[in-house]
């Protein structure tokens, strides 16, 4: 078995800390909190300044986070799965993103049974050929 | 479900928009360069000088992401898939093992996909194998 890698103590460097620090400071990961935060991403995407290429992209390696944080959540009840799933329904993930796409799927129809939910179909599907959506 | 088409249109902020540039200008996450990331945090996290609660909540948080992101993106075959499992191998996430049951649970699914045997904790944890 090649490379199995060894968990050796490193002392982080400033840069890292900081990433850290700042990761501290953003609020405790809730399903309220990620639905409210991706539907202002889909806000932005669906506003002029998606426009900007590099903007586009931007927003959704985000989204494409951010509904990937929301999928994990563990809903406490039905209620609170539609409402992940509400929020989740016609997002659109760029090519790069459709590994995540595909997990979200996964992880909500796991979820869906174990609520005793009928998701119905919860797949993939490419509107274009650059903009794949995950739809119920 | 019907139809979540009431996606009323908003401009970001400029400080948004920075973010977002500062997202696109970040490379294209591959299994290598997530893999590597958790390692090191996971080195990070070894340390017994962590004095900021602050520091060791963030750290935890940039942890779950990874391991997350890293369970999510597909590997191209059993070898890509074998240096996922050598990333998560040991690792222990404190929240009464949701994160790690969903990472399982995606890696589970990989594994199918991918005809790879996935070792159980009471197998040789050395010794994965690329067999269907």
């Amino acid at each position: 078995m090649p490379n199995i890698p060894s968990v050796t103590p490193i002392l982080p460097g400033s840069e890292e800390l900081e990433r850290y620090r700042l990761l501290a400071q953003q609020p405790r990961a809730s399903i309220e909190h990620l639905a409210g935060l991706l539907m202002t991403l889909r806000a932005h995407a669906a506003s002029i300044a998606a426009f900007d290429p590099v903007v586009h992209r931007g927003i959704f390696r985000e989204v494409a986070h951010v509904a990937l944080c929301l999928a994990i959540l563990r809903s406490a009840d039905p209620d609170q799965f539609r409402r992940k799933a509400a929020a989740l329904e016609g997002v659109q993930f760029l090519d790069e993103a459709l590994d995540a796409a595909r997990a979200i799927q996964l992880l909500m129809t796991i979820e869906a049974k174990r609520l005793g939910i009928n998701l119905e179909t919860m797949t993939v599907h490419d509107a274009s050929p650059t903009n794949p959506t995950l739809n119920s | 479900m019907t139809a979540n088409t009431d996606i009323t249109p908003k401009v970001p902020t400029p400080e948004e928009i920075m973010h977002y540039t500062m997202m696109a200008d970040l490379p294209a996450e591959t299994v290598e360069g997530l893999a590597e990331a958790l390692l090191a945090a996971r080195c990070h996290a070894k340390l017994a000088i962590w004095q900021s609660a602050s520091a060791r909540l963030g750290l935890a948080r940039y942890i779950a992401n990874t391991a997350l992101r890293l369970a999510a993106i597909k590997a191209s075959d059993g070898e890509a898939f074998i240096l996922k499992l050598n990333a998560f191998r040991g690792i222990q996430f404190n929240d009464g093992g949701h994160t790690g049951g969903t990472i399982k649970c995606l890696l589970r699914a990989e594994a199918r996909r991918l005809g790879v045997h996935v070792p159980e904790p009471e197998d040789n944890p050395q010794a994965p194998s690329t067999k269907p």
